[in-house]
């Protein structure tokens, strides 16, 4: 694994959708990030993970106190499903520790177990935080079809 | 009292009544009305929602329409016929979601659809189709606690429309989520109310949001407490969609429906 991690922002997948469709609807595909706090009723401690992972994907752009679409980030906020989980996979699959997983599961046979992981992550975070990535990973990723997790083995391995 | 938009009169034939609650009220403790009497028509087709503070009985109506509840008074039809126990065309979508925890969420699905009397494989497949639908597929393995309140609620949504009822209630299904989980959830109600794929036609919405009922609904009853009562039934047929708060239209409802809760 890379020696050092951007650690993934602890966003549930399903807000950062509902971000890019609140942006869709905003003139331009663009707001002030003070205006997402204040009126849709966030804490902007709640807001950062959420605004940082729709970064991270490069779905959207933040500059001084602008948050906006990008081209990507508007195709995935008008397209339907299957096309927006199969879109949010490809993203996936440019965050390091998400692409890792995906091949050590395909190298190993359609599994990895999430200890060697857990372990490695280790070197770099707190256990908890460790634990909190690889969760985060893993919501994320079932989300994009990517990777899912057996719990009776722990192990990762490939989607239905 | 019922008030119309103006293009709504042009709607001449109200769709038939799905279901009809005539002078339904209900007790607690055989003394005190909580709610009631209340007349109630919902319609085959519509998206209707009840709206008001709480204690104004909206759950409580919820509850009987779908059979949960048995009024102490009066009656209630489904499709002209007196409904007695639970509402079989009728499904549930709860606040808490109300999912097994030991259970996966194909299993959490799947789980309504035995009852049914459909096979396994069937059950399964039925499951499949609904968690597809609500953007779940992934997820069939996690287990509820591995999931955001946002994800949690879609699982609760396709157990609900997976069991494929005429009548889904929602019972305040946004309001344990965070904003942005919300609205992708209402979206997808809306989406899926309008899609072809969906045999469900006919919604109920009980919620204290008067912008969430006026962005989502054909009709909004509002009701007030004290006992719980229906205080006006208001019509938004001719409001076109998708709606939001900022529309003046929309607003002029909104600020018209805060009047009669005021």
């Amino acid at each position: 694994m890379a020696q050092h991690l951007d650690p993934l922002p602890h966003a549930p997948i399903g807000m950062v959708l509902g971000l890019l469709e609140h942006l869709r609807e905003a003139p331009g595909g663009r707001e002030d990030l003070y205006k997402l706090g204040g009126p849709m009723g966030y804490e902007l401690d709640e807001l950062l993970p959420v605004t940082e992972a729709a970064k991270r994907l490069g779905l959207v752009t933040v500059s001084k106190g602008d948050i906006e679409l990008t081209a990507e980030g508007r195709s995935l906020a008008t397209a339907e499903e299957p096309e927006r989980k199969r879109r949010v996979g490809q993203r996936l699959q440019q965050l390091p520790l998400i692409s890792e997983i995906r091949r050590a599961v395909e190298e190993g046979d359609g599994r990895a177990p999430r200890r060697q992981f857990l372990s490695e992550l280790q070197h770099q975070f707190s256990p908890v935080e460790a634990q909190r990535q690889l969760s985060t990973a893993l919501d994320w990723a079932r989300y994009g079809e990517v990777f899912d997790f057996d719990p009776d083995a722990e192990d990762f391995i490939l989607g239905s | 009292m019922t008030t119309a938009l103006p293009e709504a009169a042009l709607d001449a034939a109200p769709a038939a009544a799905l279901l009809r609650l005539q002078a339904v009220e209900q007790f607690y403790g055989g003394r005190i009305r909580i709610l009631g009497p209340v007349d109630l028509d919902v319609r085959e087709g519509e998206f209707l929602s009840l709206v008001g503070p709480s204690g104004c009985g909206k759950s409580t109506l919820l509850r009987i329409v779908a059979g949960l509840l048995h009024p102490t008074r009066g009656t209630v039809l489904l499709r002209g016929r007196p409904l007695s126990g639970v509402n079989p065309a009728a499904a549930v979508v709860f606040q808490s979601f109300a999912l097994f925890p030991w259970l996966t969420v194909v299993d959490n699905v799947a789980l309504g659809l035995e009852a049914q009397g459909l096979a396994l494989m069937e059950r399964f497949k039925r499951a499949q189709k609904y968690i597809d639908m609500v953007g779940l597929s992934g997820y069939e393995r996690a287990y509820p606690r591995e999931l955001s309140r946002g994800m949690k609620q879609l699982v609760g949504l396709a157990r609900a429309l997976a069991l494929e009822p005429e009548l889904l209630c929602m019972d305040q299904p946004f309001s344990a989520l965070d904003v942005l989980s919300a609205r992708t959830v209402r979206d997808l109600v809306l989406d899926l109310w309008s899609s072809t794929q969906v045999k469900t036609k006919t919604i109920l919405l009980v919620t204290h949001s008067i912008e969430e009922a006026v962005a989502m609904s054909d009709r909004v009853v509002v009701m007030r407490p004290n006992p719980g009562h229906v205080t006006e039934t208001v019509d938004l047929r001719a409001l076109p969609r998708p709606r939001r708060a900022d529309q003046p239209a929309a607003r002029e409802v909104i600020d018209r429906m805060y009047g009669l809760l005021g």
